[in-house]
């Protein structure tokens, strides 16, 4: 058995190892959206979300053009502002934030009727 | 009761009429989802006590559930005429007036729910509501708010 083939494998193993972070246009390897303080959305009320987008050496881009996307019809979401909308009185709906092709998680909110009534 | 007391006093407890309680009745059967008998039951103990205004707002929250909105509303209002400071009055009342398109009275009666701060903690939920509902209705991005 010829040792180059095997020689030649590990050096392609680790070569896609030391490969470069995906990064967008704009140096952004990571993106996190800070999670607000309860992830339940009344109908018809809003939550801000924001995000900070990373490069390779951790700093923040502040420029980054971070937008907002819902893959779901129970919430609504500024694409700029990431301004999230509750639409539906139940069941729950996801945001997630980007930058160009880089995603974030997706966030999950727990949709809950306006309370229309007090009772005494 | 023994004999000889119904003898001397006349009294006889078993032939007394017992009142029933229709307010639980009615709460009980809001429970149980049945709620035009919750209406009957509560109506019967509006019947017994006219003035009992949480019996008005309970009638009106179980009239507004079954989508009979200006029956509910009358009873907020006569509620509201007998003690003005009902917090729960005045907050159904705002939501039921903004869902028949009268946003100046309901941005008055959330003006009102809100001048009266209420102590309990749970009630966060319906004071954030109230607030982002008025502040809609200020601002004119509510449906139906643009005259207000």
């Amino acid at each position: 058995m010829s040792v180059r083939p095997v020689v030649a494998a590990l050096v392609g193993v680790l070569m896609a190892g030391c490969a470069d972070l995906p990064t967008t246009g704009d140096g952004v390897v990571e993106l996190r959206v800070e999670l607000p303080a309860s992830t339940t959305l009344v109908q018809g009320e809003t939550i801000q979300l924001s995000a900070l987008a990373y490069d390779r050496t951790g700093a923040v881009v502040t420029d980054a053009p971070i937008t907002w996307s819902t893959p779901d019809t129970t919430v609504s979401v500024d694409a700029e502002l990431g301004v999230v909308t509750g639409l539906a009185e139940s069941g729950s709906g996801r945001v997630q934030a980007a930058v160009g092709t880089l995603r974030s998680n997706l966030i999950t909110f727990t949709l809950q009727p306006a309370p229309s009534e007090l009772r005494p | 009761m023994s004999w000889w007391k119904r003898i001397l006093t006349g009294d006889d407890e078993t032939l007394a009429p017992r009142r029933l309680d229709y307010l639980n009745e009615g709460l009980a059967l809001e429970r149980q989802g049945d709620l035009e008998a919750a209406v009957t039951s509560y109506q019967l103990a509006l019947r017994d006590e006219p003035h009992n205004t949480k019996v008005l707002q309970y009638i009106a929250i179980a009239l507004s559930k079954t989508g009979r909105q200006e029956e509910a509303i009358r009873h907020y209002r006569r509620a509201l005429e007998l003690d003005e400071g009902l917090v729960g009055a005045h907050y159904g009342l705002a939501f039921l007036l903004l869902r028949r398109g009268d946003p100046d009275r309901a941005a008055e009666h959330l003006r009102q729910f809100l001048a009266r701060p209420l102590r309990d903690p749970e009630m966060a939920r319906w004071v954030d509501h109230a607030r982002a509902t008025l502040s809609g209705l200020e601002q004119g991005s509510l449906p139906g708010s643009e005259s207000a």
